[in-house]
């Protein structure tokens, strides 16, 4: 099977930054959010504007702005969050996605309109060169070890635990003295940063952005990741992002059109989503508890 | 013919088609309290069977196809209700995991009809149908008028029969709390297959109507779902009156927003609209019903 692995690693990078930064949202603050899409596009649209202006063709700067953007936008949606819940909040997430979408296709100064700003140069990362793939591929690895361990140390911190505290009682956690104004903005700005970074990421990689790439269906898409992979685990996202992400290039070894190929991949995680779901809620991760209860002899595992 | 008599004619007959669109939306969710997003897409299922089995020009082919579209997106309805979402509950998921197999449904729906039924976008031959013919300086369509009787012939309807049979105060009951409606005896299954029919009859209609406007693509259940479902939220708790006007107002503000912006920027000015409708008045416009009477 010839696939491109360079490829497949540098975008599988970029997707768990991306569905690493939706888990916080969905994992800690227990709201599923369906704008994602959208705040990867600032951060897209936010390289390709300093990219084709001329002022920086720096990753780190615009990474910089990008974040500061979706951190804005993020305190807007946070805000939201606060005053409709649940079902509100998912219809309000959706129509934000359409919104900002349709304002990034219509604003063409910006996004360039339908057909998107191409040939962006190749960036620099704090002076640095990127030089093909290979210099794709470790600055993303960089990038994802730190969004990496940044998860790992929210997920174990004591703010972790008082925001995932919050996702399941917020009464309760108001009771205690905690505020859901500043633990709810707080991670919502975190998570529109990393989405902010890795639409960055993304439109330096493939040194092209268009607003058709970063549609509703990107959004589901990213949720999938997250809930296949599971909900409030690090390594799910990646599980996530991987299977997503790999899916494209093997069915397009199959001998079938591309838009045969583009159906059988929707369809494949349309039908994961459901059963995972409804099989394993706690994403693929559970297959990893699965089968240490299996071994005998190990701690928590079958006696 | 000025712009207000083509806003009036347009924001009428699509109105009325997210009018029912909504009425479906809101029988399903009131009653089960699944946000159920695959409506959308259940929908353009539905009016994708009416189409393929529909050729010529006959007015009986065209109501045969279209009831057949309405079966099956009923069967789907019930099977997605029956399935998934009964094995997740009795599993103890939450709404939010219920949502995701519903996104997941609606996902799934618009591939697999192009697995099926081939890539290309679909289109009735109703040429008569869609003539614009002017009412008191209206441009009005034939099937703008059909869309506009069904839509409220269904809305009188519904709510008569939620007011007034035994099926519709078992369908309020069940609403209110579904517990204590089995603890009573009600015979809840029965019940729910009227409101899985009343959601698939609406969904695979307004669907189908919109086809006939414009085309019939796989992914056109999305806009669909989200117009029925911000008027059902936004419209207020049990209020099937409430969903059904805000939707009729949803159909109004696409030419609306057309003439008084500009068409490439009505969607913003339409979904910016919505927006500011949830977050500023989240408990809806309430037109309610009244109380279940005890006989």
């Amino acid at each position: 099977m010839n696939l491109d692995w360079g490829d497949i690693t540098a975008q599988l990078l970029v997707f768990f930054v991306l569905a690493t930064s939706l888990n916080f949202v969905i994992g800690f603050a227990k709201t599923l959010s369906i704008h994602h899409a959208a705040l990867f596009a600032i951060g897209a649209f936010t390289y390709a504007n300093f990219a084709t202006r001329g002022w920086s063709e720096d990753l780190i700067v615009a990474i910089a702005a990008a974040g500061i953007l979706g951190a804005g936008i993020s305190v807007l949606l946070a805000l939201g969050s606060l005053r409709v819940a649940g079902d509100y909040f998912i219809v309000a997430s959706f129509a934000f996605q359409l919104l900002a979408v349709s304002v990034l296709y219509n604003w063409t100064a910006v996004s360039g309109g339908n057909y998107g700003l191409f040939g962006l140069a190749a960036p620099t990362f704090a002076g640095v060169p990127i030089e093909g793939v290979n210099g794709f591929i470790v600055l993303f690895a960089l990038l994802a070890l730190i969004t990496l361990a940044f998860s790992i140390w929210l997920r174990r911190g004591p703010y972790g635990r008082i925001v995932r505290a919050m996702g399941e009682s917020p009464s309760a956690l108001a009771t205690a003295g905690f505020g859901e104004l500043r633990l709810k903005t707080g991670i919502f700005v975190m998570s529109g940063v990393l989405a902010a970074t890795a639409g960055a990421m993304y439109a330096s990689y493939l040194g092209i952005a268009q607003t058709g790439s970063f549609g509703v269906d990107v959004s589901i898409l990213v949720a999938a990741m997250v809930v296949i992979g599971g909900v409030g685990s690090a390594v799910g996202s990646l599980l996530g992002a991987a299977l997503v992400v790999i899916s494209q290039p093997l069915l397009s070894t199959l001998d079938i059109s591309t838009e045969t190929s583009a159906a059988l991949r929707q369809l494949f995680f349309g039908l994961t989503l459901v059963v995972v779901v409804t099989v394993l809620p706690r994403g693929l991760v559970q297959l990893g508890d699965l089968g240490r209860r299996l071994v005998p002899g190990r701690v928590g595992g079958a006696r | 013919m000025d712009e207000f008599q083509v806003i009036v004619a347009q924001g009428l007959t699509f109105g009325a088609l997210y009018g029912l669109a909504a009425l479906g939306f809101a029988i399903l969710y009131h009653t089960t309290k699944v946000f159920h997003i695959a409506y959308g897409a259940i929908g353009v299922l539905g009016s994708f069977v009416a189409v393929v089995i529909y050729s010529g020009n006959d007015p009986a082919k065209l109501i045969l196809s279209v009831a057949a579209g309405v079966l099956a997106a009923t069967v789907v309805t019930i099977a997605v209700f029956q399935g998934p979402y009964r094995w997740l509950e009795n599993k103890g998921g939450d709404r939010l995991a219920i949502f995701v197999a519903s996104l997941g449904i609606a996902y799934s729906i618009p591939p697999l009809l192009i697995l099926v039924f081939g890539p290309e976008i679909r289109s009735y031959s109703i040429q008569g149908l869609v003539n614009i013919r002017e009412v008191l300086g209206f441009p009005f369509t034939s099937l703008g008028f059909i869309v506009i009787a069904v839509s409220a012939v269904s809305l009188i309807g519904l709510v008569w029969a939620l007011a007034n049979t035994r099926w519709g105060y078992q369908v309020r009951a069940l609403a209110s709390n579904r517990e204590l409606s089995q603890l009573v005896g009600a015979r809840t299954d029965v019940t729910l297959l009227g409101v899985y029919a009343v959601g698939g009859l609406c969904c695979a209609l307004s669907a189908t109507f919109l086809g006939m406007f414009t085309n019939i693509t796989s992914a056109g259940g999305t806009g669909l779902a989200l117009y029925a479902a911000v008027a059902v939220i936004a419209g207020g708790l049990q209020s099937y009156t409430g969903g059904f006007f805000l939707a009729v107002a949803l159909g109004f503000l696409q030419p609306l927003m057309s003439t008084l912006i500009s068409s490439s920027w009505a969607t913003v000015g339409v979904f910016g609209t919505v927006l500011i409708m949830i977050l500023l008045k989240p408990a809806g416009i309430q037109f309610r019903l009244p109380k279940v009477a005890t006989r």
